[in-house]
């Protein structure tokens, strides 16, 4: 009876499937998937982070979601100054945030917990019309976060195609831990002089379409444009001020514009080979932004699908980007001088150039119809041009469990 | 005991099959890439009977949403650029 209704919601589903169509969506009232993610950076940062979601269609043509996040992040991160400094007031912020390292100013220890929860609300207008509402928070020691995003999908009366349109709303407020507070962008470190918290809004905006090129294709291509106003600084980061043997004499906080606009072309195609059923799937996305960032991404995975559906996914994923403008891993200046300043200026390593590169694998395995493992292993490997730590290393380890009732 | 001639005679010959199975294997894999690449463009109508492999999890954007959830607070933590599969979630403020 089971494998005849399957068949039956095959035979009525979208071409376009978003998810919830299909065949195991339509039988099933609920899904839920449960996450654990360990992320470990060689000697800096280690996140633990579990995910859990569920999904229930509430009616013929309602869909509710809500995805609740929690994360522990721990470790060492690049505070912006040089390897050299022996400056380790940066980024002391006391309490359980981020505290001077101790060997070097260049490192500093922090410990941060997250919290998130995401509801989404999806309502089939008409056969063809489906509308997403979403609502999301996340707190940290440092930071909350809100957001409201409305997205629609419409699709041709044969289904071929589906054309989305997103917007989202996002306010943030940043802060340093326990203080409550900023530093004053662009002043020494030693003066401690602070301001209040930041505040940021950020409007994104997605137009895409879908298409089914043929019996084993759909590609996607996406456009995306963000604007974001308010405060962009790292209140923990720093950058310093060196001699011209590139000794550090002094620190200053570091310094960003108070708006970025930032647009991205995204396309994406899934295929499956005849014979043997393996999901070829391959995503391009240039980026550019008006901090003169331009990125390229490439991300390739090659899905072997064995009879019994459990599948093994080798993938590989190639980033590489130019630095923004104002990005500089040290100033130089006479000791005992007053810096004259550029307007704008950071150290932060993720600013710098970088090419990035992740190698690994998920091997996925079915329990029945309604119930998957996925494990998933990587290696990330980043280096950068100027920056101080001129690489970082990451292991990631993910393992999943899908359920369907 | 071979002389320097036929050992050179030898490696040449080996080498030659060994081209030869190269650029075998090569073209081969042309064709196949070719293949491949021809089923991904080849647009066609496609029949409600016939949507068995598009329903699968396999072929839907993104196949894995709890994956992709994870790579994107990975990467936007990492890499200056973020976006272009989806809006909404909020932000943090990672290291």
């Amino acid at each position: 009876m089971k494998s005849i209704r399957n068949k039956l919601s095959l035979a009525t589903c979208s071409l376009l499937t978003t998810g919830n169509a299909s065949a195991e969506a339509i039988e099933n009232a609920w899904e839920t998937d449960a996450s654990y993610l360990y992320y470990s950076e060689v000697d800096r940062v280690t996140v633990n982070k579990l995910v859990g979601a569920a999904k229930g269609f509430v009616s013929a043509r309602d869909t509710a979601s809500i995805k609740v996040v929690f994360d522990s992040m721990s470790g060492a991160t690049p505070t912006g100054a040089v390897k050299s400094s022996s400056l380790t007031y940066s980024g002391a912020s006391g309490g359980s945030g981020i505290t001077p390292s101790g060997e070097s100013g260049a490192l500093s220890d922090f410990d941060d917990t997250r919290v998130g929860v995401a509801l989404d609300w999806a309502h089939e207008h008409t056969r063809t019309l489906t509308v997403n509402y979403n609502g999301a928070f996340s707190v940290e020691n440092d930071w909350r976060s809100f957001s409201v995003a409305a997205t629609a999908n419409k699709e041709n009366s044969s289904r071929s195609l589906r054309w989305t349109l997103g917007i989202a709303g996002t306010y943030d407020e940043i802060f340093r831990v326990n203080g409550n507070n900023t530093p004053e962008p662009l002043t020494r470190v030693e003066d401690q002089r602070f301001l209040g918290e930041g505040e940021r809004t950020t409007t994104d905006v997605i137009a895409g379409l879908t298409s089914v090129i043929n019996r084993r294709t759909t590609a996607q291509l996406n456009l995306s444009f963000g604007i974001a106003n308010g405060y962009m600084t790292d209140p923990y980061k720093v950058f310093s001020i060196v001699d011209a043997n590139g000794v550090e004499w002094d620190q200053y906080f570091e310094g960003r514009p108070d708006s970025r606009t930032r647009w991205s072309i995204t396309a994406k195609l899934n295929h499956m080979t005849f014979p043997g059923n393996n999901g070829i799937h391959l995503t391009y996305r240039y980026y550019s932004d008006d901090w003169d960032i331009k990125s390229h991404t490439l991300d390739y995975a090659h899905r072997f699908i064995f009879g019994n559906a459990d599948y093994l996914e080798p993938r590989i994923r190639l980033y590489t980007q130019n630095k923004a403008e104002f990005y500089q891993n040290a100033f130089s200046a006479a000791p005992g001088s007053t810096p004259i300043l550029p307007e704008f200026l950071s150290a932060d390593y993720r600013l710098d150039d970088m090419s990035s590169g992740t190698v690994g694998m998920t091997y996925g395995v079915r329990f029945g119809p309604n119930a998957d493992l996925r494990t998933r292993l990587e290696y990330l490997y980043q280096t950068f041009e100027n920056s101080t730590f001129d690489t970082n290393k990451a292991l990631i380890f993910n393992i999943s469990y899908g359920k369907r009732f | 005991m071979i002389t320097a001639l036929q050992l050179a005679k030898s490696v040449l010959l080996t080498n030659v099959v060994i081209m030869k199975k190269l650029t075998l294997i090569c073209m081969l894999l042309m064709v196949s890439g070719c293949g491949t690449l021809g089923n991904m463009t080849v647009k066609e109508d496609v029949k409600p009977w016939e949507k068995d492999v598009l329903a699968t999890d396999t072929m839907q954007f993104p196949r894995d949403p709890m994956q992709a959830y994870l790579d994107d607070h990975i990467y936007f933590s990492k890499e200056a650029s973020t976006g272009g599969s989806g809006v909404g979630g909020g932000g943090c403020g990672c290291n």
